[in-house]
């Protein structure tokens, strides 16, 4: 089944929004996945990677119309499955990177945040322990 | 496969797997959110008066709920092997998503600094090579040192693709 493929920025637009969704539901999952893209011709190395992103729902069946959906939730909040994939040329792999970075950043907000009160404080104590071995 | 407790041991492994078999192996990232714990057990109030403790976050989530994580598996489908790292740190986002990149481009990715072995770049790898030495409690608490390590990475990431023929040498990153 050939997967659609949205374009590299379109893709970080609809990742973002993934994990936007996921947050504000307040539980789920999202799954990033990133490997060469297959090519036919098995000696040559793949110049291109496909980078896959899925929230992990397993509704994907064709049953699961959307009209369906929306008359009758079959199993109370059954979530749609969503599925993005793109292709980024290895040449693009530092741009795409870069701004993959900055999506999942900001969009992985569940993640513990850096305590500045206690790091401030792990500090002095490390300092006063080690004195300047950190330089 | 037990996770690996350190994020350069987990990318250098990951390097070595993809130096072997480029063309299978995979990396999967799970962003995972806990399940919210019910505010029907009076948990409301409490719930209220952590994130009043707390007013930095935007987000109204007290520190004693658990976490969302973020797991990370390197696997590669015909041995069976999986590298596994899991981590709930917001600050190592950045310098994970950064070794992936280079892990998709299939470089090798040193165990010590997390550079590419490559000493073209003597500055920067220093300041990674100090951060390591101070260890993980440090670096998750000072924000220079991590600071310090993603330029050393992006500096020998310049410096890598130079010497891979230049693959389109795109540094336009947005500096913040």
């Amino acid at each position: 089944m050939p997967q659609e493929r949205l374009g590299n920025d379109e893709f970080l637009s609809a990742l973002a929004s993934l994990l936007l969704s996921t947050s504000s539901s307040g539980h789920g999952s999202v799954f990033l996945t990133q490997k060469p893209m297959p090519s036919s011709d098995v000696s040559q190395p793949s110049s291109q990677v496909l980078i896959r992103a899925t929230n992990g729902a397993s509704s994907a069946k064709p049953k699961a119309k959307p009209t369906s959906k929306v008359s009758k939730p079959q199993q109370g909040s059954t979530k749609q499955k969503i599925k993005l994939a793109t292709v980024v040329e290895t040449a693009h792999l530092d741009n795409f990177y870069t701004k993959y970075a900055d999506v999942c950043k900001k969009g992985m907000e569940g993640l513990r945040k850096r305590d500045k009160k206690r790091a401030k404080e792990k500090a002095k104590a490390a300092k006063k322990k080690k004195g300047t071995t950190a330089n | 496969m037990p996770y690996f407790s350190d994020l350069n041991t987990y990318l250098h492994q990951s390097s070595l797997l993809i130096q072997a078999y480029p063309q299978t192996t995979r990396i999967t990232t799970k962003y995972s959110q806990p399940r919210k714990v019910k505010s029907s057990k009076g948990t409301s109030t409490e719930t209220e008066a952590t994130s009043a403790d707390a007013p930095n976050g935007t987000i109204s989530k007290p520190k004693k709920e658990p976490s969302a994580t973020l797991t990370l598996k390197t696997y590669h489908p015909d041995s069976g092997i999986c590298l596994k790292y899991k981590t709930d740190k917001a600050a190592e986002v950045g310098r994970l998503m950064t070794g992936l990149g280079r892990l998709a481009k299939g470089e090798i990715i040193d165990m010590a600094t997390g550079d590419g072995g490559e000493t073209t770049t003597g500055a920067g790898v220093e300041i990674g090579s100090g951060q390591a030495l101070v260890g993980t409690d440090t670096m998750e608490v000072d924000g220079g040192g991590a600071a310090g390590a993603k330029t050393a990475a992006q500096m020998t990431q310049g410096g890598q693709q130079q010497q891979s023929g230049g693959g389109g040498k795109k540094k336009k990153k947005g500096k913040k």
